[in-house]
Formats: structure tokens, C-alpha cells, sequence
């Protein structure tokens, strides 16, 4: 299975993430929290 | 601890695609009050501001009773804020089993501008996820593919199509060795 992520780039920032798998998505999110994070 | 990130996750996970802003601290005119708000509508006809407050509750109020500061920052996210409210994607799995043994797959995204106003331009940074099989050891690896994408100008209501590049999805497995 092949999942992709989005992010929406305005100017620079970005403003809005979606996928077209929505457990993928909170599984990318969660890498971006803890990334974060640390 | 724990806990808080759980709920900052939970909460993120379903706020993240919806919400373009973060908290800020927005001041009145002479900068005697002050309150912490997210910034979520900025109707520029009516020069009316929205925001949600740290409670949940959403109020609108006039741009002019906010500090200078404030006001430029409700202009600087005007464009964001529109955008992220206004664009919707599909996404559309396309396959291609070629001569070989991969399946070469990408992603066709429709971009939809739902919104009122013609969007300029919009970036779409990309990541694909996969596991791709092996022929030779029969096993399969996770794998990521990034790109990114223009849409150019979006008239309002208007739709348009983006594709991702293709990875190759290798499907047959190395036959069982030995046997009688």
C-alpha cells in the first residue's frame, strides 16, 4: 500500500497537512510532536 | 505527563489539517487589555475579525478596537488563513503494472479551491509512504519518496490536478528454495 502526506506551503509556512490515509496522518503527526519535542 | 502529550496529540492530529494558525496574544487600541485567541476568520469586506478563545468560545469583532500590531497581524495571515480554510484535496491512487515485476504507483491530488477568491499559487511538499517487496530476498522495506508541487493560480470554485511521482512497488515474492 502506498500512503502520501501533504503539506500546503504559503509563503514559506505551512498552513494546512492532509493524507490520503487518515491513521497515516496521525502517525506523521505524532513523529512531528515528538520530533519537536525533543 | 504522558497524559499531555496524548491529549496535545489528539488534539493536534484532528486540528492540525483544519487549523492554520497558532495562539496569540491579540491587544486593544491603547493596549490596556490583552487576550490569548486564534486567529480563524478575517472578513475584509466588513473589516470584522474572528478568533477562538483558549475556552473554545469564537468572537468577532471589528479589526479597528485592535493595537496596530495586532492588525498587522490579522493582515499578514489574512492570505494563510483563507487558504488553508479554502483548499480541499482528493486523493486518487494510480497504478501502472508495466513489463517488469514492479507496479509503478502514485498519487493523482485534485486541488479544489472551495473558496470565494482566486488563490495565487500553492506549494504542496509531498511524502510518499511505502514498503516495497524484493525479488531477491523476498522480504519488503519501508521506504519514503518526497517532491514537491506547484499549483499555480486557482480561480475560485475551480479545480485542478497534481500528480506525485511514481515509485515502484515490487509485488512477487522470491520462491520458496528447496523442497522436493
Amino acid at each position: 500500500m502506498v500512503g502520501v502526506v501533504v503539506d500546503i506551503v504559503v509563503d514559506g509556512e505551512v498552513v494546512k497537512t492532509d493524507s490520503s490515509n487518515r491513521s497515516l496522518l496521525t502517525k506523521v503527526l505524532k513523529e512531528r510532536i515528538k520530533t519537536a519535542s525533543n | 505527563m504522558k497524559t499531555k502529550h496524548l491529549l496535545l496529540l489528539a488534539s493536534l492530529s484532528l486540528a492540525l489539517p483544519l487549523q492554520a494558525l497558532e495562539q496569540t496574544t491579540f491587544h486593544n487600541t491603547d493596549k490596556s487589555k490583552s487576550f490569548e485567541a486564534t486567529l480563524v476568520a478575517y472578513n475584509a469586506k466588513t473589516k470584522t475579525v474572528s478568533v477562538k478563545l483558549a475556552s473554545g468560545a469564537q468572537k468577532s469583532f471589528k479589526m479597528s478596537v485592535l493595537a496596530q500590531e495586532s492588525q498587522d497581524y490579522v493582515t499578514v495571515n489574512e492570505d494563510r488563513l483563507a487558504i488553508a480554510k479554502s483548499v480541499r484535496l482528493k486523493f486518487t491512487e494510480v497504478k501502472d503494472k508495466g513489463a517488469g515485476e514492479g507496479v509503478s504507483t502514485s498519487y493523482a491530488i485534485e486541488v479544489r479551491n472551495a473558496g470565494a477568491e482566486a488563490i495565487k499559487d500553492i506549494t504542496l511538499n509531498y511524502t510518499l509512504y511505502y514498503s516495497q517487496g524484493s525479488v531477491e530476498t523476498g522480504g519488503t522495506l519501508a521506504k519514503t519518496s518526497t517532491g514537491t508541487l506547484s499549483t499555480g493560480k486557482i480561480y475560485d470554485a475551480d479545480t485542478l490536478t497534481v500528480s506525485t511521482q511514481s515509485v515502484d512497488i515490487v509485488r512477487k515474492s522470491k520462491p520458496a528454495s528447496g523442497g522436493g
